[in-house]
């Protein structure tokens, strides 16, 4: 008996000694390139109709590493791209661009190689133009959640359930040639400047009078990147403000800010407002939570900013660094201003549709 | 008769050939299964304990600048570019360290992710030994003499720091030289020294608590505030969030560190005994309490602040147990200290409370509430007395040597033990 516990005491010495790693040289080879990946998976078969008419198949299969940011059927449909016949009406190139713009080469992006708490990551396409990755972390260790978004997207699930608990879905599938996540509305970037986005847009021409008319216009021409908050001319018409009364308005007798509140001198994706939080102490006892807060450009008296719910834009007089005060002449637009879907990234800045106006000529007297 | 010989001789044919089929097993796995480990040795090493007290407020103006974790670099290399390629020593997500800083390095048992409070931490490194008496696990050994000591700056993610974008290479947040001389205790810190020009640095400190002559009876504390200069005057809105952990941290307004302390200030200590609050509610028995020191804002100077002392035991009847906790008082010179005044949050230089006091409670493992009078809302770290299974008594209560960082608005203990008797079962 002795001699079969010593035997055992012997064999589990042995055992228990320190191995190396079990390492899997050479890859997978059951897993399929992206393009046949693509071609195989119905959830993203208009992904793939766009690469094919594109031509760009041969090359997806090609050598990676490659991260592809995959537009699932329903982001498409969004755009009114039903069936893969609806791409004849793109021309090759812009559709090539389309999709290159989903994809990284040289490097397969896993969700944890994002930085954590921070947005703004940047990383080239094969387009030539970047994306800007970001990703969150909620909750504490047992509520543990990621939220990574590109360009204001979240990564694997519907950007406009973002308010939802759930977990989001498809990311880090691994394919012969990279990596893969899915996303739920399609990148979109247009390489123009931020005026020649609003020019080009016929909603938004009450606004560019405005700017005009308000000297704001030279501004945006700088390299620097914008945030526009855009309220479309419907909404200025009801409230009587049109092309030609916004360029009559007396500028030495209405303030600046009327047109300067909805820049903002940084840009910035919605999702990005979850990396800023900061209370002013208002007074003694309360402090109001903001966003983001910055002092109108020409009329620094003034600040914009958002609240804490993520959809209220407002203007108020500009708070004093020490001090209280915080109901002076604030104005805000109702909740829930802001569409996601409606954020449009160019050049160099950002615009978000606003869905009302902050401010009227009535509000903004020159002091 | 003839039968059961049959029988046994079967049997003990059997039993051999198990058993050499067990010596075979075994001898197979002996062979097969071990792997050969060097020990690393370090000749005459210094002993090393690294800790990141950045602690930075991210806003549309600052987003694309410094991230608060770090990497540590000791003798790198560089590329033809004078990116670093690789390094003598690495100490690889640093993160912003924990608000208690324990005797043993127990995080590398107690998480799954790569981030690290402190070097040495959770990287497998040469622990330092028992020096007189104190254990020194959580120190790391380096080899001693002159280094190049570098800290990047980088962004919380796993990947590692040579694997990253070229973009987070390009700039060290401090690059030095230090001195490091043979069987030495230092501790470094990496911290903002002024919190208007964002001018970042570092203090090393060369510990003596093992070359003092302390007592295993008495607990021993000092202290330092390594805030940035500054940092007390700024308003609350351009303030990072403290790093403390509030008692029942329902209300905020009484994080009494929240603004950050005044220049001076004096301590006061009290010593509770858990077992009086539970049955004189109305304070009739007397907690210990004194004045302890003056304290005052420096990031410059590496001195080891003097440590005072504290009882281990209320009275003499207690020996293996101790009952005691500590609050520690700072408060402005001059300061009225009523008990409503105690009331009053601390809320900057603008605010009634006007920075002229703070709290800190020392309790349990500094998560759990004290019994009554309750002590909601409090700024609590765990207790300066270590209480475990120890020889044959379960628990018994020993003396430890800490130190009680104040760094801007987030308050750190770091608490060093003697070697104690394994437990007996």
């Amino acid at each position: 008996m002795t001699r079969y516990i010593l035997s055992i005491c012997v064999i589990l010495s042995a055992a228990s000694c320190d191995k190396r790693d079990i390492r899997l040289d050479n890859p997978n080879d059951k897993l399929r390139p992206f393009a046949e990946f693509m071609q195989n998976n119905y959830a993203y078969s208009l992904f793939h109709a766009a690469i094919e008419k594109a031509g760009l198949t041969e090359e997806l299969n090609g050598p990676g590493p490659f991260t592809v940011w995959a537009p699932t059927n329903e982001a498409f449909n969004r755009l009114g791209i039903n069936r893969p016949e609806d791409f004849e009406a793109f021309g090759v190139d812009s559709l090539r661009q389309l999709v290159l713009y989903h994809v990284l080469r040289g490097r397969a992006l896993e969700i944890e190689d994002i930085p954590e708490n921070s947005a703004n990551n940047r990383y080239t396409t094969e387009s030539g133009a970047d994306v800007w990755l970001a990703r969150f972390d909620t909750g504490n260790r047992l509520t543990r959640m990621f939220r990574p978004y590109i360009n204001g997207i979240m990564i694997g699930q519907w950007s406009n359930r973002v308010n939802s608990n759930e977990h989001y879905g498809r990311h880090n599938i691994h394919v012969a040639n990279g990596i893969l996540h899915e996303i739920g509305n399609v990148l979109r970037y247009d390489n123009v400047p931020v005026r020649d986005w609003l020019e080009n847009h016929e909603d938004y021409q009450v606004l560019v009078a405005g700017l005009k008319h308000f000297g704001y216009w030279e501004l945006l021409a700088d390299d620097k990147q914008w945030t526009i908050v855009a309220p479309v001319d419907s909404l200025f018409e009801q409230e009587g403000m049109t092309v030609e009364t916004v360029s009559a308005l007396d500028t030495s007798v209405y303030g600046k800010r009327l047109f300067g509140a909805y820049i903002f001198p940084v840009r910035f994706f919605m999702s990005d407002l979850r990396l800023y939080l900061f209370a002013m102490r208002v007074t003694s006892t309360r402090t109001v939570d903001l966003r983001i807060y910055t002092p109108i450009i020409g009329d620094e008296n003034f600040s914009n900013g958002i609240l804490n719910n993520y959809s209220t834009f407002f203007v108020n007089r500009t708070f004093p660094s020490s001090g209280y005060g915080w109901d002076d002449d604030t104005y805000s637009t109702p909740n829930n201003a802001f569409d996601r879907d409606q954020s449009h990234l160019v050049r160099n800045g950002i615009i978000h549709r606003l869905d009302g106006v902050a401010l009227l000529p009535g509000q903004v007297f020159n002091d | 008769m003839r039968q059961q010989m049959l029988n046994n001789g079967q049997q003990r044919i059997g039993k051999g050939l198990q058993l050499s089929f067990v010596l075979l097993i075994s001898g197979a796995l002996i062979v097969s299964s071990c792997a050969k480990i060097e020990p690393v040795v370090i000749n005459e090493p210094a002993y090393l304990r690294v800790f990141n007290n950045l602690r930075f407020k991210v806003t549309v103006d600052n987003q694309d600048q410094t991230h608060s974790t770090l990497v540590m670099l000791i003798n790198p290399e560089y590329d033809s570019n004078g990116i670093p390629a690789g390094a003598e020593i690495i100490g690889d997500f640093l993160v912003t360290r924990n608000s208690y800083a324990p005797p043993y390095p127990s995080h590398i048992g107690n998480s799954l992710d790569v981030y690290n409070p402190e070097y040495p931490g959770k990287e497998r490194v040469n622990a330092g030994p028992i020096l007189n008496g104190f254990d020194l696990s959580s120190w790391a050994q380096v080899p001693s003499g002159q280094h190049r000591v570098a800290f990047y700056s980088r962004p919380r993610s796993e990947v590692p720091f040579f694997n990253l974008e070229m973009r987070y290479r390009t700039e060290p947040i401090v690059d030095t030289v230090l001195d490091l001389r043979a069987g030495e205790v230092y501790t470094l810190h990496v911290l903002q020294k002024d919190f208007n020009t964002k001018e970042n640095g570092i203090l090393l400190r060369q510990e003596n608590f093992h070359k003092l002559a302390l007592a295993d009876s008495l607990v021993y504390v000092n202290f330092y505030n390594m805030s940035a200069k500054g940092f007390f005057e700024a308003p609350h809105t351009v303030k990072p969030n403290s790093g403390n952990h509030l008692l029942g941290g329902l209300n905020l307004e009484y994080d009494w560190f929240q603004e950050g302390i005044r220049e001076e200030m004096n301590v006061f200590y009290v010593a509770y005994d858990e077992r009086f609050l539970r049955q004189h509610y109305d304070g009739t028995i007397k907690p210990l309490a004194s004045f302890m020191t003056h304290l005052k804002r420096d990031t410059e100077n590496p001195a080891t602040a003097p440590y005072w002392s504290l009882p281990l035991f209320f009275n003499a009847q207690d020996s293996i147990r101790s009952f005691l906790f500590q609050e520690f008082f700072f408060s402005r010179p001059g300061f009225d200290a009523t008990p409503e005044s105690f009331m009053i949050p601390n809320d900057g230089p603008e605010g009634p409370g006007a920075g002229g006091y703070a709290r800190l409670l020392c309790y349990g493992n500094g998560r759990e509430e004290p019994p009554a009078p309750r002590r909601q809302n409090y700024v609590a770290v765990p207790n300066l007395i270590v209480t475990t299974h120890s020889g044959e008594h379960n628990p018994r209560s020993f003396a430890t040597v800490n130190s009680i960082e104040i760094v801007n608005n987030s308050v750190y203990l770091t608490t060093v033990q003697r070697v104690y008797e394994p437990p007996v079962y």
